[in-house]
């Protein structure tokens, strides 16, 4: 006995010693995260080959002139225009279209504006420019493209032989309201990039000129269509923005000001102000729900750093209050990265006017928030540090995703279906079952981090030891088994006010109940005595699939029944592998903890 | 925990210790551990009969079926027994009890809504009236024509068909016919489910009447092509008044003379009239009215083969087939799952005369002197009261196709106040509830029907006291566990013996 504990002094020690460098980690660390936030665009930069242009003659390349002045980019991309039911700054709707042709916002490191831009004045040159991405080999086969390249033009792709049949298929399909399979989706695709791509060279997508006050339509009219006038004004822009002499450039945001004073005064109610506009420029160019990822990122490094010293010395976990620099200064990042989090809600509720709450994509962030919130209450209430670390692997996961997925996960702002336009029920019910999932998610990272050592080392670790780990994940599950419960009934109340039925096995809410029977089922075996703290972890792992299939499953894999607004697809394949391997690593630890007897 | 009432005398005494047997079992947290997940696995079992057929399959299948019955009851057993086991009860047990009666209250309110309430729904054209709520139950009706009376229902039958097993028949039921002329009590006659469909094409067509009958009527069957679209339509003539088709932006009237015009119409009119040729044959014609006029441009005689410009956008008329005298057939052809535009259609014999019916549609059986009338339709309850469709709006988030909103104006009890329903705003007439369910467009991509959905919940608040009990309970389990059981160190008068 006494040997042992010397022996684990002694390496322990060692791991202090370790720990004592921390400061260089962290900054190592530091430097790596801010060269990975822009690491997505850099790394995908070089990825378009030259050349490729057709047999015509050489089409001047505008990528080969200087980028655009950021000046000059700033004052255009507050220009209004009507698209997609709301009124967006030119910036949102260049973003939004280059995503959809490029499959991301920026080609070879230009602004999207400029892109956007490029694209209006030079389109036999983007038409014949590979840049648009087929990934989906089958079709590639079929549509006869070369496997080993990537990107494609719009004109090859336009004048496809096979495609022109694959899209009739697709009108079928669509008319016959199948569900599409991939095949079909990427046809899609295709058909809605060479689409777009003409409606923004004709200029009908830019409606910049808002109808008269009292006209019958709210529609603005496109460039394709406006008077001389505002033709001419908007061609100032344009050639200021298009000069190569950077003095010229710089000129735009005066060219764009006159032409908002004009396009204004033509309905002064519905033009907005540039202030508007702005902020919606600010949100996309600031990003703070990536910067709340980073920032969560080094106070995770700084919080784990902190759990290792402190659990080095045994003295010091039972004194309970973590007192070090690296904690606080962790605690303090953490703080930050919700404070980020809660700024971005700010303007993306203000620009979207309504709460972020219908689609995936603002749903999984809403969870990241929730869950570093829970984990911030708890953290407070036990000061372990494994609590918070929990809820910043996972809040950092989902901001992670939902910043680099944006091909599954959308991230633009869509005005709300009929059925979810002005009732405060519904809002209410959404945000709180979406708490719960937060919550219950707490507990998945608790259990997988509790179990980890079990699987990996064959013992429990003192690090991340079972019983005060089982007992925090009870208290998250409790407070999720609350939020789920209420947030189910809130739904139901809301159904029956709104369609009047209070339950209609909807599948979404029937997933719902399903998930909160899982966790009630949970936590009679753990009252009973029936799982105890290995077991209650597991099941709690094993219950967090329940909630996928609820938030992810029913919107992506089933596509069926009323809540038909968040429908979507992708990420079967990665939710699938996640599941299987979740399934495997608790039956791995169950293994390791029949096999050692540790309960 | 505390365990179930039964001392230990009582036990090993025969009767009385099978009794204590299965109360301590009713009463288990094991059973409720089970009948909890059952119910998970039932339901999600439900979504994926939902997500592959429908809702109405995964109601008759799992929701409404025995099985999940069955757990139900077993669920509120155990929740009975689990309240009635800790009895007498003690002030620790109050969060215990406030959510497991608040269950039973849910569970009680669920069955009145079950048993009782309505929830089905109106389709409405405008300026259509209706009295029934269609319910989804699937039923077959034969009716009697007795002279001097109303017609007499024979038979109702629920048919509980599903796609996921099919046509599980065939089925026939025995009918007592009504006395007809006081000679002839006590026939019968047989009506025979013979094949049902879940999805089904119709197709519309003609046969010849029989021969020496005077059933037949002139038919044309043609069609109108443009850029913005391209219809298909049958008419059959009947008698002097005609008959009419709404097209969208044009109306189609045809006649068996061309009509004097005394008024100018609201809308494009065309004319499809009779006269006789050369041989003596009736040949179709054409003629148009502008909206407003009464000045009739005659077009010419339409041939098959011969597409005629009508000279309103880019619209042609082309005639498809003509019949001088036909009898009007529908013939139906088994359609993909979910396939659009599919029908259920449903086989049925009375005596000898088979015929397919689609939901929603009727036919009349002749046999003997006897006149039948056979309906195929959904569940109908009466709302007791005429509610009519005054107008219906879809309005579109700015300059996109994107709705925002749709909303209709109805009026109920004849009167003529239109009363506004739209998404989030019910209107409650009489225990009913009308809700804006959706809609359905014609093919020009039109508004045409608005589809309320309507509601009668008599286990409404039963059920919400329940889901409030339910709630408090866990939130008074959870966290006020020390407060209401007397063991908070607050409410303690010696702190001292709390850390003991």
């Amino acid at each position: 006995m006494a040997s042992e504990k010397a022996d684990g002094g002694d390496r322990m020690s060692s791991y202090c010693n370790l720990f004592r460098i921390q400061w260089i980690w962290i900054l190592v660390s530091i430097f790596t995260i801010f060269s990975a936030t822009t690491f997505a665009d850099q790394m995908k930069q070089s990825e378009i080959a030259p050349g490729k242009m057709g047999t015509g003659e050489p089409i001047k390349n505008p990528l080969e002139r200087p980028a655009r002045e950021k000046v000059a980019v700033a004052g255009i991309a507050v220009l209004p225009v009507q698209s997609g039911g709301r009124i967006k700054p030119v910036d949102t709707l260049a973003r939004e279209i280059i995503h959809l042709l490029h499959g991301k916002e920026k080609v070879k490191g230009r602004h999207p504006v400029e892109i956007f831009f490029s694209m209006l004045f030079h389109p036999k040159f983007w038409e014949s420019h590979p840049i648009v991405p087929v990934r989906y080999t089958p079709l590639k086969k079929d549509l006869g493209l070369e496997l080993d390249r990537k990107y494609f033009s719009l004109k090859e792709l336009r004048l496809n032989q096979k495609i022109l049949p694959l899209t009739q298929e697709l009108q079928n399909k669509e008319a016959g309201n199948e569900k599409l399979d991939p095949y079909y989706q990427a046809v899609s695709q295709i058909r809605n990039q060479v689409s777009v791509f003409s409606f923004l060279v004709s200029g009908k997508i830019l409606a910049l000129v808002p109808p008269e006050s009292g006209a019958d339509s709210d529609k603005w009219v496109g460039l394709d269509q406006t008077s001389e006038e505002q033709k001419l004004r908007f061609w100032l822009i344009a050639a200021a923005f298009q000069n190569t002499d950077p003095e010229q450039q710089l000129r735009t945001k005066e060219k764009v000001s006159e032409f908002m004073q004009m396009a204004s005064l033509v309905n002064t109610e519905v033009y907005p102000s540039t202030t508007v506009m702005a902020r919606e420029v600010h949100y996309n160019e600031a990003r703070p729900f990536r910067w709340a990822w980073v920032v969560a990122l080094l106070s995770l490094i700084l919080l784990s750093a902190s759990l290792v010293r402190d659990s080095s010395t045994v003295a010091s976990m039972k004194e309970g209050l973590p007192n070090s620099t690296t904690y606080f200064l962790g605690l303090g990042l953490f703080l930050i990265s919700f404070g980020l989090q809660i700024y971005g809600y700010y303007l993306r509720c203000m620009i979207a006017e309504r709460p972020p709450v219908t689609n995936m994509y603002e749903s999984v962030i809403w969870v990241a928030f929730g869950s570093m919130f829970f984990g911030f209450i708890i953290e407070l209430l036990n000061k372990r540090r494994v609590v918070s670390i929990c809820s910043l692997i996972f809040a950092i996961l989902c901001l992670m995703i939902s910043d680099l997925s944006s091909a599954v996960l959308d991230n633009s702002i869509h005005p709300l279906e009929p059925v979810l336009r002005s009732n405060f029920w519904l809002l209410i019910h959404v945000l709180t079952i979406t708490l719960s999932y937060a919550a219950f998610a707490l507990s998945l990272m608790l259990g997988n981090l509790a179990i980890a050592p079990l699987v990996f080392l064959g013992r429990t670790s003192k690090l991340f030891p079972l019983k005060p780990m089982a007992q925090y994940a009870y208290r998250s599950v409790q407070i999720g088994v609350v939020l789920l419960g209420t947030g189910t009934i809130l739904g139901g109340i809301w159904a029956d006010y709104s369609w009047g039925r209070f339950w209609g096995w909807d599948p979404k809410e029937t997933w719902a109940l399903i998930a909160f029977l899982g966790y009630i089922a949970i936590i009679h075996a753990r009252y009973r005595g029936m799982v105890k703290d290995f077991g209650f972890l597991a099941s709690c792992i094993i219950a967090f699939l329940l909630v996928l299939m609820a938030w992810y499953g029913v919107n992506f894999i089933l596509g069926a029944g009323l809540h038909s607004y968040g429908f979507s697809s992708g990420g079967n394949t990665e939710v699938f592998v996640y599941s299987v391997l979740q399934c495997v690593f608790v039956a791995l630890a169950a293994f390791k903890v029949r096999s050692a007897l540790i309960r | 925990m505390t365990k179930a009432k039964p001392t230990k005398q009582l036990a090993n005494r025969g009767l009385s210790w099978a009794f204590h047997k299965t109360f301590n079992f009713l009463a288990s947290i094991e059973l409720a551990v089970f009948v909890i997940l059952a119910i998970a696995v039932f339901s999600a079992v439900g979504t994926i009969y939902e997500a592959k057929y429908d809702r109405e399959v995964a109601f008759s299948i799992v929701y409404r079926g025995f099985w999940f019955t069955s757990i139900l009851v077993l669920f509120m057993l155990n929740l009975l027994f689990a309240a009635l086991s800790r009895l007498p009860w003690k002030r620790y047990h109050i969060g215990f009890l406030v959510t497991h009666l608040g269950l039973i209250i849910l569970l009680i309110g669920s069955l009145m809504t079950a048993l009782w309430g309505v929830d089905g729904n109106i389709s409405m054209g405008v300026d259509e009236t209706q009295q029934v709520v269609q319910l989804e139950e699937d039923y077959l009706h034969v009716w009697q024509a007795v002279p001097g009376k109303e017609y007499q229902r024979l038979l109702s039958k629920r048919l509980d068909y599903n796609p996921v097993s099919g046509f599980t028949g065939p089925e026939e039921w025995n009918i007592d016919l009504q006395d007809y002329d006081g000679n002839d009590a006590n026939r019968r006659t047989k009506l025979e489910v013979l094949d049902w469909w879940p999805y089904a094409h119709r197709h519309v067509g003609v046969r010849q009447p029989p021969k020496g009958s005077n059933l037949g009527v002139p038919a044309i069957y043609f069609r109108l092509m443009g850029s913005r679209a391209n219809i298909d339509q049958w008419l059959f003539l009947n008698g002097v008044q005609g008959s009419q088709v709404d097209l969208g932006p044009a109306r189609i009237e045809f006649y068996q003379d061309l009509p004097q015009m005394t008024e100018g119409r609201d809308k494009r009119t065309l004319f499809i009239y009779l006269e006789k040729n050369s041989k003596g044959k009736l040949r179709p014609h054409l003629a148009q009215v502008p909206r407003k006029s009464i000045k009739i441009q005659k077009i010419g005689e339409a041939k098959p083969e011969n597409r005629m410009l009508l000279g309103w956008m880019d619209f042609e008329f082309l005639l498809e087939e003509f019949h001088a005298s036909a009898i009007p057939s529908t013939r139906y052809t088994k359609a993909p799952k979910g396939a659009k535009g599919a029908v259920e259609a449903i086989e049925i014999r009375l005596n000898s005369e088979t015929r397919w019916l689609e939901m929603g549609a009727a036919a009349q059986i002749l046999w003997d002197q006897y006149l039948f009338y056979v309906q195929y339709t959904k569940k109908q309850v009466p709302l007791g009261f005429p509610i009519r469709l005054r107008r219906f709006d879809i309005s579109f988030y700015e300059g996109s196709t994107r709705p925002k909103s749709y909303e209709s104006r109805v009026s109920v009890d004849n009167t003529a106040e239109q009363i506004l329903i739209k998404m989030n705003e019910p209107l409650h007439h009489k225990n009913f509830t009308f809700y804006q369910s959706s809609y359905s467009m014609d093919q020009n991509g039109n508004p045409v029907i608005s589809v309320l959905s309507v509601n009668r919940d008599p286990g409404r608040w039963t059920k919400y006291l329940g889901c409030l009990m339910l709630t408090l309970g866990i939130i008074l389990m959870f966290y006020f566990r020390p407060i209401y059981s007397g063991k908070s160190k607050w409410l303690q008068k010696r702190p001292t013996e709390v850390t003991a």
